[in-house]
């Protein structure tokens, strides 16, 4: 339930609607602010205080519009919002808007992550997930944090609802390969993991045991061209994922040795997705350059027996040249245009370009994965209406690289994008 | 030391070998049952095996004769260390040393818990041989302003606490240290012993008001501003703990508010950040009393590429092999340049920013080394200024030559270390450090306790066993532990062979 904050410190902040920072702050140790001299435009509130889920102008419901008006700027007059608003005029005509903001106390959940052992896992990740917009196995991560070193966490600041709880290897713990990520209380599927559901105000605990589990190994030899062939003096290396269906996670962390071999341990049976790419960089100690010459993808089945000797044949990636043109009324301006991962797994960073003067472009060391094509320009309002390969518009699905004998993509940009209040 | 290590960890490789140990709290004796051990195995695979419910651990075979072990326990400070082989098996004792924690809750001015912020432990450390403030653990406080700085050796700590959050609703809540205050107090350190849990460490923070300054920035006649607004920063350093604070300025003028008292650079800049060619730059000294500073002007400059011409030399009088000379900017990328024959290069295109200098060799595509071995720099100078450990500072003119001097002349030690009944110790990292607190040089011993070291230069060098990660910047352990073993006198040329023991339980 809602609780009206009246003792609590309130951090209250106006924004103006076409400002980029925030016009005006306000701390008040009792909850009330006051906002005076505005100027005449569209303001929209922030509220927070300890313990209390924030008020940003984003959330609508908590939203209120202000608008001042005349050549006093203290005087105010208030269009009501979604919020509470009342409004009076006092003698010299000065509009008093009053404005109350009704607060929600913070859920949270707590807890502490051990290993198969018992012993307390230190600098584990720990997720706060939910079903929501943002989805990842159909879950929105809500929160982030990690265990301290008595394998405790504490995530406040949640909304009422239901939370599962996962936790993985990613916040750099001592991790052996048999782990698995862990759903509350011990599940290694969401299938098997417990909801929390937590009202407002409510405190819940989830201890987590991480599950182990045995699987079998995946390994064996990385098959490239001799990329030193042509003299030049570079760097290479090669990085492997194993990734699981309808998943954006490496399932396991892989072994390489060099450019030569690879192994997954303790891999459990299902599909998967087994990608590699070979980067190379230049010699020069400081980095930077880094490109993905070689790479492959392929679907590999994996059951309950080792699988030795499962050895990856690397293409060159060829560059993915392509044009880009503007629909009528749009002015030809030089784009950015990249290819970032999203809504499957990627090796390797986003190559990024940008457009030459006539609008043609080379997208170069793509690494093999699913990618989605993203154009951005300086002017606003800049967006892709289609993007094609060959006669396939893949600017919803993306693309699943590398694609052999792939035609120039064609990027058609408009420019009239409409703006959100 | 850590690139020394890692560097060793990736050292060559024998077979059919296996370790073995026990691992014991340091403090007591006791066996530590489930301690994690990783290490590298064969090919450079990671391998991590649990110690029994005595806590001992067996390595699997065809671990190198060579490599790093890292042990883990809840509870207790890592210990990482390179691990050599002598003629037979290797039997290690590790003892690890329960770790330390500062708890507290912070509250801001009205005693409400501020959260999200972050709190460090902080203290002198010692880099290269100079003393500045560094933090050797932080953490952030949860939703009812309570923080837990765990893993800390036991030493004495400043707490200092920055809820950049709750600056962000008002500037006058600047980073403070327990129990109040801008500056850390030695009459307020928190010392932890070995295993202590310190509770309490509670901050109130409160409001600075400071100074305000006021001032404009001046562009040269006739430039033209290619990005966007400008950014004014106003930062200090104080023992090498950075505070800034930083405006954006649409109008040519700025003021910063709440500023402390202080020695400070203003430093502007249009858009970029890092600066990029034609940008406009600018700064300057200021220091603040307590009194507003009403009228600071800041004379931008066009930031400009600029070259660096120099030359590598051997101290032998031989001449340099092939080397790849860098320089790695603090507000961007770096650059590098090869040596030509006669050891003459040129960096260039460097842009406004400080550099530091490194030397690498020059590789093959396959990674080996090209050429003898150079060694190590051992001076870089610009002009008369050495500028090896401090780096330099390029503006929009070119800061001269740059001298560099490369050296690999090493002074072998060899010896024996037992520990204190007599017995051999093995396993054991030892720091070789000179008269200025200079970390020369890690030594370790093999499986008998046989020690195999290698010193830079000639000169009166202490010892320190290694015992984390953390003991060779704390200035506290190595004034507790300067005179565990006699000074050694180290000459150039053959030194005869060090018979040191150890004070105490390793």
């Amino acid at each position: 339930m809602p609780s009206r904050a009246r003792r609590l410190p309130v951090h209250a902040s106006s924004w103006r609607h076409s400002g980029k920072s925030p016009c005006t702050r306000k701390r008040m140790p009792k909850g009330q602010f006051v906002f005076q001299s505005l100027e005449e435009t569209n303001y929209y509130l922030a509220a927070q205080a300890p313990g209390y889920l924030d008020v940003i102008n984003k959330r609508a419901d908590f939203s209120a519009r202000l608008r001042s008006q005349g050549a006093d700027p203290n005087t105010c007059e208030i269009q009501p919002g979604s919020g509470d608003i009342s409004k009076t005029t006092d003698a010299s005509g000065t509009v008093h808007g009053k404005i109350a903001v009704a607060l929600t106390k913070g859920a949270v959940i707590g807890g502490r992550v051990t290993d198969p052992d018992g012993l307390p896992m230190e600098n584990a990740r720990i997720q706060i997930l939910r079903k929501g917009p943002v989805v990842q196995n159909g879950l929105a991560n809500i929160h982030g944090g990690q265990t301290n070193d008595k394998g405790e966490f504490r995530a406040g600041q949640l909304e009422a609802g239901t939370y599962y709880v996962r936790v993985d290897q990613s916040g750099g713990g001592a991790w052996e390969s048999s782990y698995r990520s862990t759903y509350y209380p011990r599940a290694i599927d969401l299938a098997g993991a417990k909801p929390l559901e937590i009202a407002a105000g409510q405190q819940a605990r989830a201890d987590i045991q991480i599950a182990r589990v045995a699987g079998v190994r995946v390994s064996g030899r990385l098959i490239a061209p001799d990329i030193d062939a042509s003299g030049s003096r570079r760097f290479t290396y090669a990085s492997v994922a194993l990734v699981p269906e309808d998943s954006r996670e490496n399932t396991n962390q892989p072994f390489t040795n060099g450019r030569e071999n690879y192994s997954f341990e303790d891999v459990l049976p299902g599909h998967y997705t087994l990608l590699a790419v070979i980067f190379e960089t230049g010699v020069d100690p400081f980095g930077g350059n880094q490109k993905a010459v070689f790479g492959m993808k392929r679907s590999i089945e994996i059951g309950d027996q080792e699988m030795d000797g499962v050895d990856l044949t690397l293409q060159p990636l060829a560059d993915l040249p392509g044009t880009v043109t503007f629909q009528e009324g749009c002015p030809a301006i030089p784009v950015r245009v990249s290819m970032y991962p999203r809504g499957g797994f990627a090796l390797g960073p986003a190559p990024m370009t940008t457009t030459a003067p006539d609008g043609s472009f080379v997208l170069q060391g793509v690494g093999p994965g699913h990618r989605m094509v993203n154009v951005s320009g300086q002017s606003q309002g800049v967006y892709a209406t289609s993007v094609k390969l060959g006669d396939r518009d893949v600017l919803k699905e993306g693309i699943d690289w590398p694609v052999s004998g792939a035609e120039p993509l064609r990027i058609e940009v408009g420019c009239n994008t409409g703006r959100l209040r | 030391m850590k690139m020394l290590l890692l560097a060793l960890l990736f050292a060559a490789m024998a077979a059919g070998q296996t370790a073995q140990g026990d691992i014991v709290n340091a403090a007591t004796g006791a066996p530590l049952p489930g301690a994690r051990v990783s290490t590298n195995g064969p090919n450079g695979k990671p391998v991590m095996v649990k110690a029994d419910a005595g806590g001992h651990f067996q390595l699997p075979a065809g671990t190198g004769s060579m490599f790093g072990l890292r042990v883990s326990y809840p509870g207790f400070l890592p210990d990482s260390r390179m691990v050599q082989f002598g003629q037979a098996g290797m039997n290690l004792r590790i003892a690890l040393a329960p770790a330390c924690v500062i708890t507290g809750t912070i509250q801001d001015e009205d005693g409400f818990p501020v959260e999200q912020a972050n709190v460090q432990a902080v203290r002198y450390r010692l880099q290269r041989g100079k003393r500045a403030l560094g933090f050797v653990g932080s953490t952030q406080t949860d939703d009812l302003g309570h923080y837990r700085l765990a893993n800390l050796p036991a030493g004495r700590y400043w707490v200092r606490v920055n809820a950049s959050r709750l600056a962000n609703w008002d500037r006058r809540y600047v980073a403070q240290y327990f129990p109040g205050g801008l500056q850390p107090d030695p009459a307020n350190r928190i010392e932890v012993q070995a295993g202590q849990e310190r509770g309490g460490v509670d901050i109130r923070m409160t409001k600075h008001e400071g100074v305000a300054v006021t001032g404009r920035v001046e562009t040269p006649s006739g430039a033209v501003v290619s990005t966007g607004p400008y950014w004014v920063e106003l930062q200090t350093e104080f023992h090498g703990m950075r505070e800034s604070s930083s405006v954006t300025v649409s109008d040519n003028t700025f003021v910063i508010r709440h500023v402390a008292q202080g020695s400070y650079i203003v430093r502007a800049h249009t858009g970029n950040y890092p600066p990029v060619a034609g940008d406009l730059m600018g700064q300057q000294k200021l220091e603040v009393g307590d009194a507003d500073e009403p009228n600071l002007v800041v004379q931008m400059q066009q930031v400009q590429p600029v070259d660096i011409a120099g030359t590598v030399v051997m101290d032998d009088g031989r001449p340099a092999p092939p080397l790849q000379v860098g320089v790695r900017g603090t507000m961007g990328s770096g650059v590098s340049a090869q040596t030509a024959e006669d050891g003459s290069f040129t960096l260039k295109g460097l842009l406004w920013g400080h550099y530091d200098v490194s030397v690498y060799p020059v590789r093959s595509a396959d990674g080996r080394v090209a050429g003898p071995p150079a060694g190590f720099p051992r001076s870089a100078k610009l002009g008369e200024q050495e500028v090896l450990d401090t780096g330099f500072d390029v503006e929009t003119t070119s800061p001269g030559p740059l001298h560099i001097v490369m050296s690999n002349r090493q002074i072998k030690l060899t010896g024996s270390l037992t520990d204190a009944s007599g017995q051999p110790a093995a396993g054991i990292s030892l720091a070789f450090v000179r008269d200025e607190n200079w970390t020369e040089n890690i030594g370790n011993t093999d499986g008998q306790g046989a020690l195999h070291a290698a010193v830079r230069q000639a000169g009166d060098y202490h010892i320190y066993v290694v015992r984390n990660q953390n003991s060779m910047d704390d200035e506290d352990y190595l004034e507790q532990h300067a005179n565990d073993f006699p000074v050694v006198h180290v000459v150039d040329g053959a030194n005869a062979p060090l018979v040191l023991r150890m004070p105490g339980m390793q």
